[in-house]
């Protein structure tokens, strides 16, 4: 039995007729999406960032990694008068640095707030042989729950803020402590355009692709 | 009792279906099977994938050797032993930004670092180059060499690279320089970070590949 030529060439005229709407409706999504590249791409980078509005804290603490950046931004809290401590983790040290109980890492972050007059009573190592964010926070907890903190201030860079706050979130459950995640700019380039410089694009794209590896953990 | 029509016309219905349903059922098996030879021979094939992705070039004689001031320091070294082994009369540095620990006189700025090397190392004054301020990225850098090639004679220039980074600084130099008619062999420097066979089974090696990937990416989209 043959079907029916005209209801076979109807059919194909009405699918015909369906994809070039679709077409059209793609081209003209396309067309926006492009035109307003800048808005909705600077947008997404806003909704990514946790910025905590700042507040006077015991302590403020200098994630592994920011020596060049987030330990000035803590002594900036520190001589301002908002954070009576400045925290540090000791980090592990590398393969390459094998005669050594403390990293590079440790030793200039400690080195940078000395240079920048924060006093040595001022300034406090956390932890033992940190190797991950995870392990940071862990022993601010620690400590934390040591001197029963009320306020602690966590400034980084602005693409980390958002993993990085919901691992406090997990880890400081059931504490009285408040962690205030702030953003530190990046050196080179403005993170709202972080499309427009290599860096900014690089560095988006590897907290994206964590929070992803992080949500199938 | 159904019509003889109704049979016929249920028939010719439901025989585009069992097309569909067997096209469905092919796809779904050769999807399985060539994710299972996939995971037998995962090895080979991610292997080749770093293969593929290398540009790795063989560092013959050239004019002169471009390395970073912030380069690895085994990319640093790689360059000095071909200045040791006369490939290049001459060692170019280009200078990569300054630290905020160095502005503040914590640490001392790469520059200084690699000129208290090549002191060091006994190259002498005539024989080095710095070129550039405050080059943070490939894409500053490279104009910088062209630049300073151009108004001294330079045609071929040697680059040391890590390993995965060498496609893209060879796509990038050949935009930049070859126009100048400037010849650039990139030749690739093996990391402490990662193994280039097994890069797969590190974080670094992770991390390194799939950087380049999008990195060539926003490359091909902005150069």
């Amino acid at each position: 039995m043959t079907t029916n030529p005209t209801a076979t060439s109807l059919r194909h005229q009405r699918w015909l007729k369906r994809l070039g709407a679709l077409a059209l409706v793609g081209v003209l999504l396309a067309g926006i999406t492009w035109q307003t590249r800048e808005r909705w791409l600077s947008g997404i980078a806003e909704a990514w960032v946790v910025n905590d509005p700042v507040e006077r804290a015991d302590a403020v603490m200098v994630l592994g990694g920011g020596a060049q950046f987030r330990s000035f931004e803590a002594v900036r809290f520190h001589h301002a008068g908002l954070a009576g401590k400045v925290l540090f983790p000791h980090i592990k040290p590398g393969a390459d640095e094998p005669d050594t109980t403390t990293s590079r890492e440790t030793s200039l972050i400690d080195r940078v707030l000395a240079h920048e007059h924060v006093p040595a009573e001022a300034r406090e190592q956390i932890g033992h042989n940190i190797t991950s964010t995870r392990d940071e926070v862990l022993a601010l907890r620690v400590w934390a729950d040591g001197v029963q903190a009320r306020v602690i201030l966590v400034p980084t860079d602005p693409f980390h803020t958002r993993r990085l706050k919901a691992l406090i979130h997990s880890i400081f459950a059931g504490s009285t402590t408040r962690v205030l995640v702030t953003v530190v700019d990046p050196p080179g380039y403005r993170w709202q355009e972080w499309w427009r410089d290599e860096q900014g694009f690089l560095s988006f794209q590897n907290e994206l692709l964590k929070s992803v590896q992080n949500a199938f953990k | 009792m159904p019509s003889s029509d109704v049979v016929a016309e249920t028939s010719a219905a439901s025989k585009p279906r069992s097309n569909w349903r067997r096209r469905i059922i092919w796809s779904l098996g050769v999807g399985l099977a060539a994710l299972l030879l996939a995971g037998v021979f995962h090895r080979p094939l991610l292997r080749g994938v770093a293969r593929l992705w290398q540009v790795d070039q063989t560092a013959g004689s050239a004019d002169a050797i471009v390395v970073s001031t912030g380069a690895s320091p085994e990319q640093f070294q790689q360059a000095l032993s071909w200045w040791r082994e006369g490939r290049a009369p001459r060692l170019v540095l280009t200078r990569s930004e300054t630290k905020s620990t160095d502005r503040a006189g914590i640490t001392v700025s790469m520059v200084e670092q690699r000129r208290q090397q090549l002191d060091a190392a006994g190259v002498p004054e005539a024989a080095r180059v710095f070129i550039g301020e405050e080059l943070r990225l490939l894409s500053q850098e490279l104009p910088v060499v062209r630049a300073w090639a151009g108004s001294n004679g330079v045609k071929h220039i040697l680059v040391p690279s890590e390993p995965f980074a060498t496609r893209r600084v060879n796509w990038l130099a050949r935009r930049v320089l070859s126009p100048a008619g400037i010849e650039a062999t990139v030749v690739s420097v093996a990391t402490p970070h990662y193994s280039v066979s097994e890069w797969w089974r590190s974080k670094d090696g992770l991390l390194a590949m799939e950087n380049e990937w999008a990195l060539m990416a926003y490359y091909w989209w902005n150069h």
